[in-house]
């Protein structure tokens, strides 16, 4: 895909200046696939490499318009990674509370963004508020040219990553289940 | 052809660099046994993540012990089955990457295969047929090599690996790990005969090590001497690995012989099988240490000879978990 992506462009890979990649959260191993591209993309062209937050890239697709934005990223077993992000006078996006892993019935219904705000999420099935907040629910798109955009507006902030240590942004340490040794005859 | 090999098919990390398919310019593993240690045990998802933190530094490693820069590398080998579908997946998309982005050939490799081809980097005139005992923490296999690019599986494991019946053995003792060679040591001071142990089954070329294994845990249960009971399993087990080597090679009438996978490391089994091929006359080869346990020199090997061959693998080479000895054929033209 990443071939014919350049072929299209007529582009040569050792053209590259800057990767952006999605770095998570998401599930491990389409993490792990897109980090590992991008980390050895940018080992052999020399370009810089950002990784982009998830929340950060969702947050993003809010119209212009919104105040707030509040982001809900289903994470596992009805669990939502939950972050808000509120619109300073520049006009930027700025994320105002850390994210928080809560369980998805435990979102009150007292709510973090109204009319004029905006709430981006891949589970609004999960979130059976949402019409009592009023707040736009716009259609959520996951293309790589939004994770592109957000690396360049990275990129003018110096916020660039190391190709060698990048990784991807894992919800929980491995879940291990410690093997039991043999089992008595 | 200057060739960078790639293996992150289990838990440890591995790049090579080899110049022509025998001659190593370097080879590192990077071992992840530290982190697997307090589990017992690989734990996949560790393994995944560390290949991640690993992959780079790793192939950074061998370039500079081979005196080279990326650009000079012509062709990238990487080992696309069988193993941890996650940790082999870190491996494989290292190497599409690479070939993509210098515009250089990708050879896809398979793991097993690789082990009998590291016989190559022991002993670069060897000439094929010969039959390979490949035994390690997670393969057993009899694997012949008809002439190159023409493999094929005698005989198998029915159940466990001979290196994880070790591991398992020794885990039942209290060892630590890696158990295999803890187990091994510990034999060394006991006496094979101290207690009843039953002979694997004889008369095909299949392995089997479960009901040994078993055996072997109940007495350690009942409290028998350690070092008896790891010196007897032992015996057996290098019993059973080296008359199916001597069946096999009688039977696919060959003469050269050879060892691969970490199993390979044990002594008990390396002079087993120097007594037994003196006694019938077959040519043993057995590569260097650093080459019969994992390491990515060996799939450079392979690698090289079937680019050699012709053969090429696509950037959507996906990565298997399990898959036959022999499935891409190849063949050599001189």
């Amino acid at each position: 895909m990443i071939a014919e992506a350049f072929e299209s462009q007529a582009l040569d890979p050792a053209s590259l200046a800057l990767i952006g990649v999605a770095r998570g959260p998401g599930t491990y191993t389409g993490l792990r696939v897109g980090v590992v591209t991008a980390k050895l993309l940018g080992r052999a062209t020399g370009a810089v490499v950002i990784g982009v937050p998830t929340l950060e890239a969702m947050a993003m697709q809010a119209p212009s318009s919104a105040k707030s934005v509040f982001v809900a990223l289903h994470a596992y077993k009805k669990r939502l990674l939950v972050a808000l992000f509120t619109r300073t006078p520049q006009k930027h996006l700025v994320q105002t509370e850390e994210p928080e892993l809560i369980v998805a019935a435990s979102l009150d219904s007292s709510p973090k963004v109204g009319p004029g705000d905006a709430v981006i999420t891949d589970a609004p099935e999960l979130i059976p508020q949402l019409d009592e907040w009023g707040a736009e629910v716009p259609f959520l798109d996951t293309s790589a040219s939004t994770v592109a955009r957000l690396a360049r507006a990275r990129l003018a902030l110096g916020q660039v990553d190391e190709s060698v240590t990048l990784a991807p942004s894992y919800l929980k340490p491995p879940s291990v289940t410690v093997k039991p040794g043999l089992v008595k005859p | 052809m200057k060739i960078l090999a790639i293996d992150t098919s289990f838990d440890d990390t591995a790049a090579a660099v080899l110049d022509g398919p025998t001659r190593v310019l370097s080879n590192v593993v990077s071992s992840q046994w530290e982190a697997h240690a307090p589990y017992g045990g690989v734990v996949p998802e560790v393994a995944s993540r560390l290949h991640v933190e690993g992959i780079i530094p790793t192939i950074d490693t061998a370039l500079r012990k081979a005196g080279l820069e990326l650009h000079d590398i012509e062709a990238i080998a990487v080992t696309d089955r069988p193993g941890l579908l996650g940790s082999l997946l870190v491996g494989l998309d290292a190497g599409k990457t690479l070939s993509f982005a210098r515009s250089i050939p990708l050879i896809c490799v398979h793991h097993i295969e690789a082990h009998l081809y590291a016989l190559f980097l022991k002993r670069p005139d060897l000439e094929p047929p010969l039959l390979c005992l490949v035994a390690s923490g997670g393969h057993s296999s009899l694997v012949l090599l008809r002439r190159h690019g023409a493999m094929s599986v005698l005989g198998r494991t029915r159940d466990d690996a001979a290196g994880e019946a070790f591991d398992k053995v020794a885990r039942a003792a209290g060892l630590g790990m890696p158990g295999g060679p803890a187990l091994s040591k510990l034999a060394e001071k006991g006496n094979p005969r101290g207690v009843e142990m039953p002979k694997l089954r004889v008369g095909e070329l299949d392995f089997s090590f479960s009901g040994i294994k078993t055996h072997a845990a109940r007495l350690l249960l009942e409290g028998a001497e350690p070092a008896d009971v790891a010196a007897a399993f032992q015996d057996r087990v290098v019993d059973a690995l080296v008359d199916r080597l001597y069946r096999g090679a009688r039977e696919a009438g060959v003469t050269t012989i050879g060892l691969g996978g970490g199993v390979a490391a044990n002594r008990a089994l390396r002079e087993s099988t120097s007594a037994m091929a003196e006694k019938h006359g077959l040519d043993l080869v057995i590569p260097d240490f650093a080459y019969c346990t994992d390491n990515a020199a060996m799939i450079g090997c392979l690698g090289h000879f079937m680019l050699d061959a012709g053969i090429r693998s696509e950037l959507d080479a996906d990565a298997r978990s399990v898959a036959e000895v022999g499935e891409i054929a190849f063949e050599l033209h001189h």
